[in-house]
């Protein structure tokens, strides 16, 4: 088929509705010409889809229209053809594609350009008029880019000081936990010698760090020879007054014979003070000795 | 969209037949039943059957019920044709007697899942044409009434005229429809296998 021989699209759109079917020679020679000739095939093919379009459109008269609705449909391939041209034709609408943009043209073929072969000073004012409306259109789709920049910034910068955050809380808790580990329950507070009670001076003698998860307090009391198998330990306080602990002990000695009072206090019984462990020995004419020291509770 | 079960089918015992009577070599003889497949079952939709593929197998049948007493022919898809031509007409005498009436699809989705998954399909076959491709569809179905005649007008220019601009719009849009098709089969496969996978 030449380009521009209508007639004979339309002798193929009436063939293709049926119209033809009562006149059997000219049904017959169609048929014959479309199953002999592919070229003649796509053309029909090409005049189906066309008549989809414009039952889509509406734009068929009432008489066409039936005869697409009672014989051209019928077929279910022409249906989903029909179906696929709707979608197809609201997805177009929809999301129009972005052609590629022409080569920058300048003056009056710019302005040909818009609207070819339609080129007066009407066009001008066509142009004019889209520019109000599109104007502002693309200074908010401008705006809208930058503002979408600007957030995207600020959620990356966010997602930065999250991220920094995270890594100090895994931080903190490491330290928290080796710190829990190292905050033993008990202290150790070795007291070699005595003093007499009255040159105490405060800087001089054992101090004793109580800190919040110490329990006990492990003392070791370095002793002389002893005389005897038992010996009283007092806790007093600074101020005097009444023991605030007291026990009898026997010493532990060594193979080479230095003898230590091994024993523990509980923590609660301590404050930020100076104390003295009045230690005595049990037998007639058995000295007394003193041993202070500086008990710091922290907080 | 409406789909028809088939009330009948091609036997695997008058198939075989038919393709010997087509050509003693297979390839040759599947080639030519593909070729006449195609351009029968073509027939049968321009002649605004609701049931092309049945119409085929009925005409292969009819064939097959012959073919010991037809003796040699030279054009086996004109014989074809001849025997399709009948059974149309009177799938035409059986057609008056029942009834038309006929569903076609409705112009709003009835079911939105599927139809969102169309959309996914159509969107990912158009990014598989090529950019021209892509571009003609584009420019031909470009807004609406005078304005539409005007680009279209416009592209058949650049296309070699408006019956050239015709075929290729529809050699696109047949390529994009058997992608979407294809497409909506994988999905549709892949949503069913997470279904199972989920029961």
């Amino acid at each position: 088929m030449t380009e521009g021989n209508n007639r004979d699209r339309d002798v193929i759109r009436e063939y293709l509705l049926g119209h033809l079917n009562q006149d059997e020679a000219a049904e017959t020679s169609m048929s014959d010409d479309i199953l002999a000739d592919d070229k003649l095939a796509e053309v029909v093919e090409s005049i189906e889809d066309e008549i989809i379009e414009e039952y889509l459109e509406g734009t068929l008269d009432p008489e066409t229209r039936n005869s697409v609705e009672h014989y051209f449909l019928q077929p279910p391939e022409r249906q989903e053809k029909l179906h696929f041209a709707r979608v197809l034709e609201r997805h177009l609408a929809a999301r129009p594609i972005s052609l590629p943009a022409k080569p920058a043209l300048a003056g009056d073929e710019l302005l040909k350009e818009a609207r070819p072969g339609r080129f007066n000073g009407g066009r001008v004012r066509w142009l004019s008029a889209r520019i109000w409306v599109y104007g502002p259109v693309a200074a908010l789709v401008v705006f809208g880019l930058v503002a979408a920049g600007y957030l995207n910034l600020l959620q990356r910068k966010l997602t930065v000081v999250e991220d920094d955050l995270r890594q100090e809380k895994l931080h903190s808790a490491r330290l928290s936990n080796q710190l829990s580990q190292l905050q033993l329950p008990i202290v150790v507070l070795s007291l070699v010698s005595a003093r007499p009670r009255s040159a105490v001076v405060r800087e001089e003698i054992p101090h004793l760090e109580i800190r919040p998860s110490t329990e006990r307090v492990m003392v070791e009391v370095a002793v002389d020879r002893p005389q005897t198998s038992t010996y009283e330990v007092r806790l007093e306080s600074n101020e005097g007054g009444a023991p605030i602990w007291t026990a009898k002990l026997s010493p532990i000695v060594s193979a080479n014979g230095d003898a230590r009072l091994v024993f523990d206090l509980s923590a609660k019984l301590l404050r930020s003070d100076v104390y003295s462990l009045r230690v005595s020995e049990l037998a007639k004419d058995g000295t007394v000795k003193y041993y202070d020291f500086d008990a710091q509770a922290a907080k | 969209m409406t789909t028809r079960k088939s009330e009948r089918c091609l036997t695997a015992e008058s198939f075989g037949k038919f393709l010997r009577w087509l050509s003693g070599d297979d390839q040759e003889a599947v080639r030519q039943y593909e070729t006449i497949r195609r351009k029968l079952v073509r027939y049968f939709v321009h002649k605004g059957c609701a049931d092309p593929d049945d119409l085929f197998d009925e005409t292969v049948d009819t064939i097959v019920g012959k073919i010991d007493a037809c003796g040699e022919i030279l054009s086996p898809l004109a014989y074809c044709h001849g025997v399709a031509k009948n059974v149309w007409r009177q799938s035409i005498r059986k057609r008056r007697t029942v009834s038309q009436f006929r569903e076609f699809p409705s112009p709003e989705p009835e079911d939105w899942t599927e139809h969102e998954r169309e959309l996914r399909c159509l969107e990912r076959c158009m990014n598989q044409l090529k950019s021209e491709e892509r571009e003609v569809v584009a420019r031909y179905h470009t807004s609406r009434g005078r304005e539409r005649i005007e680009a279209r007008q416009a592209l058949a220019g650049d296309k070699g005229g408006a019956n050239a601009l015709r075929i290729k719009v529809c050699r696109i849009r047949k390529d994009l429809r058997l992608c979407v098709i294809d497409c909506m089969k994988r999905a549709s496969g892949a949503a069913s296998f997470e279904a199972e996978g989920q029961a």
